[in-house]
């Protein structure tokens, strides 16, 4: 890292840290949500950006851990979050390898739809499952207070508290998730995105690569769905659907997925977006919906694609010799 | 635990609501088999089929007439779609078309929610077609052998299409290999948009003689969808005999899973989605994996 690009990150790191000193309670719980929806969205490009695999259930593992922090803080007396949300991670990673060991070895609309399959799998489980998971009516999650050695106590019942706990889990998760892009692995995953036959010709075991993100991305999936579940203090079935399944996609390809943070600058365009658009509109999900296909159709390179080289914006600023340098 | 008549009622249900699965799959199918699109869109149309029989039956009061009006309006709806739409981002790959049907289908849920409401609303069933009639030792219901036999004639003439016509031989080549086709000097393109813009009517007829069965309802369009899914992938992708076998399964299923296991009836056609794609990732009729 440059020294500039390190001061830029000190600087963000302590806007950051500050913004429960500077925001209102309700706008310091859509800040919450977009830290959380930010990493789930990170942690389905890991999959559609950077491995090709457009997965419409990525809600399983977010539904997952959710639920798995949710009944491991219900059933073992005194457990600490941090450890619960562990637990919830490691309960994505183990159903993430499973569903993964299915549907990595399909492309396209197969993989599309047997992830799919999975999620609307676990979310008839969650309904129909009601002594452990008291079906819709969700269950209940009791949230302890965490106990820091130095600092204090962090009152989980607070915003500003639950803030500062989800924004180190999230930017430990995006750190490891960064971490792993720029790994020998994590390079392998592109060139197989780009052509898996060749990968697999030049020795590179596809299905196993594959398989590694796949549980990366569901273990990063379900710490946001942990964080989730720990937030609203309930986690429902809902959770596991599709409509939570595809919002990531909509967050993602709004962002844009060729890039790291991209997908999580959607996920707070997005809510931020839907935060406005029901306050001033009944019909905010049809324009968000119009919105969706107008990016599709004229901008699926996403926010961030606007700004890169080549893209719209530069072509505007610079002309044709920005052009030119996006081509090389 | 049942008489034999509950058995062959209830076998007769799975067959009636199989058919009527696959007058919506089979556009859905031989759109995937042409061009390679999943179309989910394609579930809104037959949502909006039901929608515009509510309307026609309430403003002329001729159920009849809806089935004219509805596949003309959802028709030219899916021939724009495809047109003005699909076609530009053809070049982005099949992810982006993916995620254009989706966006539309999530349109198509919002309008309707935005023009009819929230509430389910009810299409009468049209006089002459009401009542039961005795038939495998119980009263069974008439509108239902109705949609049996719409969905029978469709399906006859859809086969006598694709097999003995011109048309039906073109439209296979193009399923089977769309480049080469057009090598041959036909315009593919005006065919893609001929069995895009049919497949949706079809689905818009579905959905017309579906509204009087099952209610007009914003959320008929995601419940379909997720069979549709199932049945597009057992059936294997872009295969019409398949599809017909996985509807009229599906169909059974979800009759008799009703009768023995009420709770987990949607559980087993996901399991049984999952197992095919495991096993036979190309579907029971599918070509490539």
């Amino acid at each position: 890292m440059s020294l500039r690009a390190r001061g830029l990150a000190l600087a963000a790191l302590a806007v950051l840290l500050a913004l429960p000193w500077v925001l209102d309670t309700i706008r310091l719980r859509l800040a919450i949500e977009v830290l959380y929806f930010g990493l789930f969205a990170v942690s389905f490009n890991l999959l559609f950006g950077y491995a090709g695999l457009l997965s419409f259930g990525h809600a399983a593992t977010f539904g997952v851990g959710g639920y798995a922090v949710g009944l491991a803080l219900k059933h073992v007396d005194g457990l600490p979050l941090p450890v619960a949300l562990g637990l919830g991670a490691l309960a994505g990673a183990v159903v993430g390898a499973v569903i993964g060991f299915f549907c990595v070895r399909l492309r396209g609309t197969y993989f599309a739809l047997l992830t799919l399959a999975f999620s609307q799998f676990l979310y008839a489980v969650a309904l129909k499952w009601r002594s452990v998971t008291r079906g819709d009516d969700g269950l209940t999650v009791a949230v302890p207070d965490v106990t820091l050695p130095a600092l204090g106590v962090l009152r989980t019942g607070q915003p500003a508290h639950f803030y500062w706990l989800a924004l180190a889990v999230v930017l430990i998760s995006l750190w490891t998730a960064w971490r792993f892009t720029r790994t020998p692995l994590g390079n392998a995953v592109l060139l197989m995105r780009e052509n898996d036959e060749r990968a697999a010709f030049l020795g590179y075991n596809v299905v196993g690569t594959k398989l590694i993100v796949f549980t990366v991305a569901a273990t990063l999936a379900a710490v946001a769905g942990g964080l989730f579940a720990s937030f609203q203090r309930l986690i429902s079935p809902t959770s596991l659907d599709l409509p939570i399944g595809t919002e990531v996609v909509f967050m993602a390809v709004l962002g844009g997925t060729q890039s790291f943070l991209g997908p999580f600058l959607g996920a707070a365009v997005y809510i931020l977006l839907q935060d406005w658009l029901s306050r001033t509109t009944e019909r905010w999900p049809f324009l968000l919906g119009l919105l969706f296909v107008l990016m599709v159709l004229y901008a699926h390179t996403g926010i961030t694609g606007l700004f890169a080289p080549g893209g719209v914006v530069r072509r505007l600023r610079y002309g044709r010799r920005a052009e030119a340098e996006g081509a090389s | 635990m049942f008489a034999l008549s509950v058995y062959a009622t209830q076998a007769l249900h799975g067959v009636v609501s199989g058919m009527l699965l696959f007058l919506v799959a089979s556009g859905l199918t031989l759109v995937f088999g042409m061009m390679g699109i999943l179309n989910i869109a394609h579930a809104g149309f037959y949502m909006l089929g039901a929608y515009l029989a509510y309307t026609t039956v309430h403003v002329t009061g001729d159920f009849w007439l809806s089935l004219l009006v509805a596949p003309i309006l959802v028709g030219a709806l899916g021939a724009l779609i495809e047109r003005w739409l699909l076609r530009r981002i053809h070049a982005f790959g099949h992810a982006y078309e993916l995620l254009l049907t989706f966006g539309l289908f999530f349109m198509i849920g919002e309008g309707v929610r935005w023009i009819w409401g929230s509430n389910p609303l009810q299409v009468p069933i049209p006089s002459g077609l009401t009542g039961s009639i005795p038939l495998l030792g119980s009263q069974y219901p008439v509108y239902r052998l109705f949609i049996l036999g719409v969905s029978a004639v469709i399906c006859a003439g859809l086969a006598v299409a694709l097999l003995r016509t011109r048309i039906g031989i073109v439209i296979r080549s193009a399923v089977s290999d769309a480049e080469m086709v057009g090598a041959l000097g036909i315009n593919t393109p005006l065919v893609s948009l001929g069995v895009f813009t049919a497949g949706s009517a079809l689905a818009a007829v579905a959905g017309v003689i579906a509204a009087p069965f099952v209610q007009a309802d914003p959320s008929m369009g995601a419940v379909i969808l997720t069979d549709l899914f199932v049945v597009i992938v057992i059936g294997g992708f872009g295969s019409l005999l398949g599809a017909l076998l996985a509807s009229l399964m599906i169909g059974e299923l979800q009759s008799f899973g009703i009768l023995w296991f009420p709770e987990f009836a949607l559980v087993f056609q996901f399991l049984l989605m999952a197992l095919v794609l495991i096993v036979r990732p190309q579907g029971l009729f599918g070509e490539k994996g």
